[in-house]
């Protein structure tokens, strides 16, 4: 199997439960191949980094009161 | 604006959901002032079809939805930009070539990184580099991946299928992947 079909079903099984075939076909295709596994623990990191991303914790942006006036104003323009 | 016929106080709606209508159209557009003009547009838009929201949903999950049609559309109707293609992801000067991997292999490494730098580095490099994803492959992929949107959900919004959904996501990973190594890991 080719390194971009290993590549494809490490990223799809980040997502859903692979089948026992393509789990062992990631397996033996990343123990031999230095390359996928690299990729198979940067597929893992950027799950990590999207997550973070969502956190909750995170300062949100909030609008400006300038921003919002223009909003009011051109919204009482246009209804 | 005012209270409305249909008894729905419109008045302070700017106040009430401007912040979240923002940060939702942002986060898929990365442009401050495109999604300010969502969020107008959807606060307009709302008004006038203010004697069709049904009640069935709360004013708020209505607003969203008429957001996210739009931000949908603006995609839509633009042209996408032009992807690479998958082979620009791979080597083929590995070591094990064309024995068992029939070449390529993917080249990069974004895992060392992540450990060394910053927290806010990291946001900027990663937003930096989302944004350079072709507009509807951003979408899809801030809905599934950083949201964890239902992948049933997400496929219905995009009008896509699963196994197109695999694709997409998978694309843009390798594509991010790519970006953040060049963007400061070789830097």
């Amino acid at each position: 199997m080719s390194c971009e079909k290993v590549t494809y079903l490490i990223d799809k099984g980040e997502l859903v439960k692979l089948s026992f075939m393509e789990r062992m076909r990631i397996r033996m295709h990343v123990w031999m191949c230095k390359c996928c596994t690299h990729y198979e623990k940067d597929s893992k990191a950027l799950g990590r980094m999207f997550r973070r991303l969502a956190d909750k914790t995170e300062p949100k942006k909030v609008l400006s009161e300038m921003d919002k006036d223009k909003l009011k104003k051109a919204i009482s323009e246009k209804s | 604006m005012s209270i409305s016929k249909e008894g729905i106080d419109t008045s302070k709606w700017v106040e009430d959901y401007s912040d979240g209508l923002y940060n939702y159209a942002v986060m898929r557009v990365q442009d401050h002032d495109l999604a300010l003009d969502f969020v107008q547009d959807t606060f307009v838009s709302a008004l006038k079809a203010l004697e069709n929201f049904q009640g069935k949903s709360s004013v708020k999950t209505w607003l969203y939805s008429i957001l996210k049609r739009k931000i949908i559309d603006h995609w839509r109707k633009q042209e996408s930009r032009k992807t690479r293609p998958m082979s620009s992801y791979f080597s083929d000067s590995g070591m094990m070539k064309g024995k068992f991997l029939e070449g390529a292999q993917p080249t990069g490494r974004v895992s060392e990184v992540e450990k060394i730098i910053e927290n806010d580095e990291l946001r900027e490099a990663i937003f930096g580099c989302i944004s350079g994803l072709p507009d509807n492959w951003r979408g899809i992929l801030v809905d599934k991946m950083i949201e964890e949107k239902k992948t049933e959900e997400v496929c219905k919004d995009h009008d896509i299928t699963t196994s197109n959904l695999w694709v997409i996501i998978h694309r843009a990973k390798l594509q991010l992947r790519d970006c953040l190594d060049k963007k400061w890991i070789r830097q």
